[in-house]
């Protein structure tokens, strides 16, 4: 019977059949084109056809030919379309944004946009856009103004106690009371419904009817306050040295953080991010969020107390501006910290600055207001020298005690001793208004909606970080490491890396974009010491080699029964590979072992 | 299998007398099993394709092995009392119990499946086998080919077999039920197999024509076996009952008498060796064995199964078969008794006889491993072939980015009209009031369609049919035109209707001369007249227009017309000269001029009439101011006169305006430059002056000479223009041109206030400023020096310098270049004009409130003079900045930053509690601290920070634990890289950052279900 058995399986052409038969049935393979099931489900498979592309995609997108696993590879290619062409729909719908940023320019080198006046420029600007210069002369000290988001509307508080909100588009008063104490700043909440003052001893909430609704005792002697929109924040700095952090949708104080730097005077929002930016009395402006009780960045920006304070919104959040009592404006790059971009000495003493939306920079500086535009105030330049004036407006009422651009209006409110004026700054702000985040036609309802959709938005505080895009992104590796243990990761075992590194391990991590990336530059050194490392380690990881066809062959002969034929077979695999092996010896000698023993030999000496 | 032991030991006392029997028996079984089979044959496909039949036939192979022993023992021994317990002996062994009883007792339904299983290959498996003339189960074929003229064709082989069989043996049947009766009935089965062993040979010859019948040969034997549980368990408790009652037997268990043909082969076999010797005693044995030794010959029937598989190769067959050739003859001639029975079975062994002249071998076959691998592999094939064609299907399925179930459903149509119809019923009470209005007027559908038809009865069909088409054509051809002014009734483009309108008209035209004017209806009549009527409301008078030309174009005129159109002309040149008699009179020749002109010209060119009219006017113009004849009204009054007057020019400005632009001034050059040169003339006298006053350099020209040339320049260019080009501008006007019209218009230009000259220091502060930067650039700093004492020396009337100024640059420009040092009073004003402006601003405002202003004026200046001058003081500045700002804010800052760093850093802590393990007190040796008691703490290692090297920043390195949570803390699954998952992330999904298309084609649900609809699975549709 065994002898039977073992004839049937050296009988190979079964297998040999097998092979012939998937051939012959792999021929008569249904074409596409003729199948009709596949013809029934075509149209319930594809996109919708209102989401269908239109257009090719995009060159620029990437391709990950490379990756092997087909439905990886898939996913990705579909992604990398769909941003590509995502990327594209949103471009093509900025044709959509036509209004046109206003601006001032030069015909000839000889003219210069600062020698135009501000009644040059009401003559020459349209009759709504003109209305924009105004002058409020009032009593009551040095005055502040914010504007809401939508810059509708217009709050203005005097040290002295004069408090106005008002509609300054179409004249309508909301609010206008007499506090009878010093007021330092005021500021909208989410809206113009309500807005916060920061009063002698507290911060006050009132509506915009004036009532007092709330009294926020926990804000002691404030001085100045922000709130930020998309957290429903209110913070505010003070006297005192602490920024507090309230929540002004649950009136928690959410975190109040210690400067342990003095009493503070200058503080400003990166819209970007919404980290809170404070200057203080020995010249540092230190950088918050609500989540560090230290702040995340120190800056030594001036050699006296930091006057000014603004952050670019135009940017992103990249380009900060300060403002010290050392009469400096220095511009810096928030992202690398490399020092200032542009460092200029104001004349007269410096008081604040203040970015526009689309990046001019207005500083009060001595009895006039200058305003700079964007390419020079962010292009490094060693030297401290003004970059290129854009406008400047002399007013005679000091001090100049607050800037502020109204948004979506090229108009700069400047507050000062005897009220505020308005000046009409061209190409200051942005012409093209997205109307869900901010409208400035909004009406009732629409106010009302956007205020409850804001709060359904709302974001906890905890999300705040100086890089904003962290959320949702891979943790960076921790750069802990202690001084002794040098090789500490290797002694992590297989199973407890992260996926990343077990990838890496098995030569299954697409490694392709990581050269390319941050680690380019130290990757360049140990590069030959990590790949022979990585090849070892693979090497170790291999699976059971299952290459080599007379391998197989063996493989599949393994049995109980020691057959003549296999054994002749192992026979000729040791032997190839001793031969192999004695050859390679011979190469690494130089072929000497191979030589010939020669006539000559015998007069060798023998050593 | 103890069970299926019993019933042989108990048959051994009958053994022996079985050949004897088989012959009688033969004929009985055969008719029984006809009738059974019959019954069966359902059954037989019943098992047909039941997988268990490839394990069965497996179970077999072995066995057959074993019996292979046995029967060996069997035969060499012949001790049937032996048999039984040595195979009990041997059973251990086998895989699949009962079957050498099972193969007694396999139905012949078996057979049949079995055979159908079979098909080529197979046979080629046979090839080593050479098959005796004994082979026996071959038998089976015969049968079966004759079968074919009585019995119905669509029955199974085994039964068409059997129905052959009991054809022959009818005569028999009924004495084979007396037996039965008698209790005979179990010799049946060994009748059974001596009559196929007859029937064997010649179909076994047969076979080997007959490629498909071959297979059988092994089919049966492994079809013995097939049945492990139900078949042999059922046959065996089977025999036990016809053992007690062989009446039950012979009716009920066909499955052993009828399907056994591996018992048949072996009772063949057994025969064979006996027909040499037992001929006569045949027929004698046969009469009496039947009832006695019915279960001898079960016994014998059993034995000789598990020798069946011998019949192929076995040695202890060798010899019979090799030494004996069996006749058909042979076979037959025991029946001879019986000749009925005998001639028609020799009558239908005559063509076997025919065929079996020839032997083959046939293969052996396969072992079943191979067998069920080969049946694997065609039912994997078959498989694959089967799922194969859904391969594409669910391909397309698993690649889809989006699935919307139902999968297959159709796309709804909408409903047509008349399905709506057709469906109406009505529910309302207004729709059934309407309905049965309807219904009363024999209005409805049907009603209609009912009075067609009865209209239609007296017609013949091909009327009927004409008259539809007509019908039809004409509904078509209406709903055409309908649908096409529909379309058109929709076009909203002006120039459309205006086109299409003039269609209509030409083609009324068209119409109106086709006839006669008589003819020509009111209506068109009408049309003319209004037609006219605007034309004369309008001012047209020309015989450009609409009307007149309509009138030429229909070349004969008749009296009327002609008068019509000379009455227009005349009334046009009329009111022409009544609009240039606003301004003047108008001469005669310019009317009869016109009127020429009118007359002749048939396609005038625009323009050339429109520089004529030009010309005409200018003249009249002229001609006015001489003769002043027609002017009597208030026209005469003075303040009338001079708005005219500036009226006039304005025009005359505006027409040469036009006259440049149209560059066609070469026609009238002659009289311009009459003109203008009579102008030049009287302005000459000026500019001449002027130029002197250039040539002379002098600062002191007269200022309102210098005035018009400033103003001349500043009528064609800006004030950066002016400042620029200057000189030239200056030098062209020097040099009097021909061309230009500009003395015209200088006195109204100058009149006019340029908004941009209105508040101008600045252009007065541009100009130095260039002619500076043109002195620096070339001239040492001696010059410099010479420029500053210059700046001290000169003091001048303000007015005066202004209008200096330009003389001054306008000789710098010249001057630069050559002077170098020379010292001559041009380059110095500028500086003394800026500077005198820098004053006067000082003077009127506060110290710094323009402080900027001066700082970028000196910025300008010090660009011009080179900036390490500036550079310099502002270093000093900030130098000294430096040294009164702060107390030591940097060197704390420093300070701040190093103990962050240090309290970032990897650390290790001696965690040694002094006197814990060492001696204390004096005189003790401090101990070297334990290395088990170093802590190492972890930290950031300073040159790894990000403010390494940043000496005013300190970045903080602490993590931020709240916001870890909302990060990933590992590589997600399909993800390779770490850029791979960023990109992905990078994409926002929400609507603020899409446009609504991206963001509906970002947030797409793989799979979308209708709700409320089942999902019904995949149709293989065809």
């Amino acid at each position: 019977m065994d002898s039977l058995i073992a004839k049937a399986d050296s009988l190979r052409p079964v297998s040999k059949r097998r092979k012939l038969d998937n051939g012959s049935s792999s021929k008569p393979k249904p074409s596409g084109s003729d199948d009709h099931t596949l013809h029934s489900i075509n149209q319930h498979t594809a996109v919708p056809k209102s989401l269908r592309p239109t257009s090719p995609p995009p060159e620029n997108a990437k391709s990950y030919s490379h990756i092997q696993n087909p439905k990886l590879r898939q996913k990705l290619t579909r992604e990398s379309a769909h941003a590509a062409r995502a990327k594209a729909l949103v471009q093509d719908a900025e044709l959509l944004l036509q209004e046109d940023a206003g601006g001032m320019q030069v015909e000839g080198e000889m003219e210069k946009t600062w020698r135009v006046g501000q009644d040059e420029v009401v003559k020459a600007s349209g009759q709504e856009a003109a209305k924009g210069r105004k002058e409020w002369t009032l009593d009551g000290g040095p005055y502040r103004s914010r504007y809401t988001r939508n810059g509708r509307h217009l709050a203005v508080v005097g040290k002295k106690g004069h408090v106005a909100t008002f509609d300054w588009q179409t004249g309508t008063l909301h609010s206008e009371l007499q506090l009878q104490e010093t007021c330092r700043d005021i500021t909208f909440l989410h809206d113009h419904s309500h807005y916060a003052v920061a009063q002698k001893k507290y911060v006050f909430i009132y509506d915009r009817d004036g009532v007092e609704l709330h009294r926020l005792k926990s804000h002691i002697e404030p001085t100045r306050l922000e709130f930020l929109p998309y957290h429903w924040l209110l913070a505010s700095v003070g006297n005192t040295g602490y920024l507090k952090y309230q929540d002004t949708s649950t009136g928690q104080l959410v975190v109040e953080h210690r400067t342990k730097l003095g009493a503070c005077t200058t503080m400003a929002q990166n819209h970007h991010n919404a980290v809170i930016h404070l200057g203080h009395q020995n010249g540092t402006v230190t950088l918050w969020t609500p989540n560090l009780p230290h702040p995340a960045v120190q800056l030594l920006a001036h050699l006296g107390p930091v006057v000014g304070l603004s952050v670019d919104p135009s940017t992103g959040g990249r380009y900060m501006a300060t403002s010290g009592q050392d009469g400096l404006v220095k511009v810096w790059d928030c992202r690398n910290w490399k020092g200032a971009v542009r460092t200029w000495q104001a004349r007269g003493g410096v008081g604040e600055v203040e970015w526009s939306q689309r990046g001019a920079l207005a500083v009060a500086s001595g009895g006039s207001v200058n305003v700079y535009t964007k390419p020079s105030i962010q292009t490094p330049f060693a030297p401290v020298t003004p970059p290129p004036l854009y406008l400047t407006h002399p007013i005679p009422h000091r001090p100049l005690t607050s800037l502020r651009f109204c948004p979506f209006n090229d108009i700069l409110t400047i507050g000062h001793n005897a009220g505020l004026s308005s000046i009409l700054v061209p190409g200051s702000g942005e012409p093209n208004f997205d109307s869900s985040e901010a409208d400035p036609f909004e009406n009732k309802k629409q106010r009302r909606e956007r205020e409850v959709k804001s709060l359904l938005d709302k974001i906890q505080p905890d999300m705040i970080s100086v890089d904003p895009d962290f959320v949702g992104s891979l943790a960076p590796e921790p750069k802990l490491s202690t001084a002794v243990t040098e090789n500490a990761k290797n002694e992590i075992p297989f199973a407890r890396l992260p996926r990343y590194e077990r990838l890496r391990v098995q030569g299954k991590a697409d490694e392709t974009e990581m050269m390319s990336a941050d680690e380019a530059e130290n990757a360049e050194g140990d590069d030959d010491e990590k790949k022979t490392k990585g090849k070892e380690e693979k090497e170790k990881r291999k699976m059971r080699g299952k290459n080599k066809s007379l391998k197989r062959y063996l493989r599949k002969q393994r049995k109980n029964v020691i057959d003549p034929r296999a054994v002749a077979v192992r026979e000729k695999l040791a032997k190839q590979r001793e031969e192999r092996e004695k050859r390679r010896k011979a190469e690494a000698q130089g072929g000497e072992g191979e030589r010939k023993p020669s006539a000559l030999d015998r007069f060798k000496r023998a050593s | 299998m103890a069970r299926a032991q019993k019933p042989k030991q108990s048959r051994r006392p009958q053994a022996k007398s079985l050949k004897q029997n088989n012959l009688r028996g033969f004929a009985k079984r055969q008719s029984l099993k006809s009738q059974r089979s019959s019954k069966y044959s359902e059954s037989s496909d019943v098992y047909e394709y039941q997988p268990e039949n490839v394990r069965r036939s497996k179970v077999k192979l072995q066995l057959e092995k074993d019996e292979l022993d046995g029967a060996r023992r069997d035969i060499s021994g012949s001790e049937d009392e032996d048999d039984g317990p040595k195979r009990n002996g041997l059973r251990p062994r086998l895989v699949g119990e009962n079957d050498d009883e099972g193969g007694l007792g396999s139905d012949e339904d078996e057979e049949i499946d079995s055979d159908e299983a079979f098909d080529e290959s197979d046979e080629e498996r046979f090839a080593g086998f050479n098959f005796s003339t004994k082979t026996k189960s071959v038998a089976k074929r015969k049968p079966q080919k004759r079968s074919l003229q009585s019995q119905n064709a669509s029955a199974s082989e085994g039964e068409d077999s059997a129905a052959d069989d009991e054809e022959e043996g009818d005569p028999e049947d009924f004495i084979d039920v007396l037996d039965m009766i008698d209790g005979k009935g179990p010799a049946e089965s060994a009748d059974e197999g001596e009559h196929t062993q007859k029937e064997e040979r010649p179909s076994a010859s047969k076979a080997r024509v007959e490629g498909d019948d071959v297979p059988h040969l092994e089919d049966e034997d492994e079809d013995m076996h097939d049945e492990e549980d139900e078949g042999i368990s059922s046959d065996e408790s089977e025999e036990d009952e016809s053992h007690i009652s062989p009446m039950d037997d012979a009716i009920s268990a066909s499955g052993d008498e009828d399907d056994d043909v591996g018992t048949s082969l072996h009772d063949l076999q057994s025969f064979i060796t006996n027909l040499d010797a037992g001929q006569k005693r045949k027929a004698p044995d046969d009469e009496a064995a039947p009832t006695t030794e019915t279960g001898e010959a079960r016994r014998q029937k059993r034995r000789m199964l598990k020798e069946r598989t011998e019949a192929g190769e076995e040695n202890e067959f060798a010899p019979h078969r090799g030494a004996t050739k069996l006749n058909l003859d042979d076979l037959l001639n025991p029946l001879a008794s019986s000749s009925s029975n005998l001639l028609s079975l020799k009558k239908s062994a005559k063509i076997l006889t025919s065929i079996s002249a020839k032997n083959q071998t046939l293969s052996a076959p396969l072992p079943q491993r191979t067998q069920e691998r080969l049946d694997r592999e065609a039912a994997y094939q078959q498989t694959k072939e089967e799922v194969d064609k859904w391969s594409a299907t669910m391909k397309k399925i698993k690649e889809a980015e989006h699935l919307s179930f139902p999968l297959q459903a159709q796309p709804a149509g909408r409903t047509s009209n008349l399905e709506l119809a057709a469906k109406f019923k009505p529910t309302t009470e207004l729709e059934s009031a309407v309905d049965r209005l309807l219904k009363s007027a024999k209005m409805r559908e049907e009603d209609i369609a009912q009075t067609e038809s009865l209209k239609m009865n007296h017609l013949s069909v091909e009327e009927v049919s004409a008259r539809r088409a007509e019908l039809a054509k004409m509904r078509e051809l209406m709903f055409r035109a309908e649908a096409k002014a529909k379309r058109v009734a929709k076009i909203k483009s002006k120039t459309y209707r205006r086109i299409k309108k003039k269609e209509k008209a030409k083609i009324a035209a068209k119409l109106g001369e086709g006839s006669d004017d008589e003819d020509m209806n009111e209506e068109t009549r009408m049309k003319h007249e209004v037609e006219r009527a605007r034309e004369r409301a309008t001012l047209k008078h020309k015989n450009t227009g609409k009307w007149a030309k309509a009138m030429r174009a229909r070349g004969d005129l008749d009296e009327d017309q002609r008068r019509d159109i000379s009455e227009m002309l005349s009334r046009g040149e009329k009111l022409r000269r009544r609009i240039q008699g606003i301004g003047s009179g108008d001469e005669s020749e310019e009317g009869e001029d016109d009127t020429e002109d009118d007359e002749e010209g048939a396609a005038d060119r625009i323009k050339a009439s429109a520089f004529e009219e030009l010309a005409q006017l200018d003249k009249g113009s002229e001609g006015e101011e001489d003769s002043g004849r027609k002017g009597k009204s208030i026209f005469e009054m003075k303040f009338m006169k001079d708005a005219i007057a500036r009226d006039q020019q304005r025009a005359k400005q505006m027409a040469d305006d036009f006259v440049r632009e149209m560059g066609e001034s070469n026609h009238e050059d002659d009289e311009d430059d009459e003109l203008t040169g009579g102008r030049i003339e009287e302005s000459s006298g000026a500019t001449i002056e002027r130029v002197g006053g250039r040539v002379t350099y002098r600062p002191g020209a007269q200022q309102s000479q210098l005035r018009t040339v400033n103003s001349l320049a500043s009528d064609t260019s800006s004030i950066t223009l002016r400042s620029n080009d200057l000189p030239s501008d200056v030098a062209r006007s020097v040099t009097p041109s021909a061309t230009s019209p500009i003395p015209e218009k200088l006195g109204i230009a100058t009149e006019a206030p340029n908004p941009w000259l209105a508040p101008r220091q600045d252009p007065a502060k541009a100009v130095p400023k260039k002619h500076e930067i043109a002195v620096s650039k070339d001239s040492a700093s001696v010059e410099k020096s010479k420029n500053k004492l210059r700046k001290k020396a000169q003091k001048h009337e303000e007015e005066q310098s202004k209008a200096r100024n330009d003389a001054a640059v306008d000789i710098s420009m010249s001057n630069v270049m050559t002077l170098g040092d020379n010292s001559s009073a041009g380059p110095s004003k500028p500086k003394t004009r800026s500077q005198s402006g820098n004053q006067r601003d000082d003077g009127d405002d506060d110290s710094d409130v323009h402080s900027e202003v001066e700082e970028q004026e000196r910025l300008l200046d010090r660009k011009g003079k080179g900036k390490a001058n500036g550079v310099k003081a502002f270093e000093q500045r900030d130098l000294v900045a430096r040294a009164f700002a702060g107390d030591n804010v940097v060197r704390d800052f420093a300070e701040a930053k190093r103990r962050e760093m240090q309290e970032d850093a990897p650390k290790e802590v001696d965690t040694t509690l002094p006197g814990w393990g060492s001696w204390g007190g004096t005189g003790t040796r401090k101990a070297q601290p334990k290395p088990h008691l170093i802590k190492k703490v972890a930290g950031v290692d300073p040159t790894t920070r990000a403010d390494y090297k940043k000496a005013h920043v300190i970045i903080s390195e602490k993590r931020d634990k709240k916001a870890a949570k909302y990060m990933v803390k590992d590589l997600p699954y399909p993800y390779t890289s770490k850029a791979q998952f960023e990109r992905s992330m990078d994409i926002p999904i929400g609507t603020e950052w899409n446009t609504r298309v991206g963001f509906q084609r970002g947030t797409l649900p793989k799979i979308v279900t209708k709700p409320g609809t089942v999902i019904n699975p995949l149709e293989k549709l065809l």
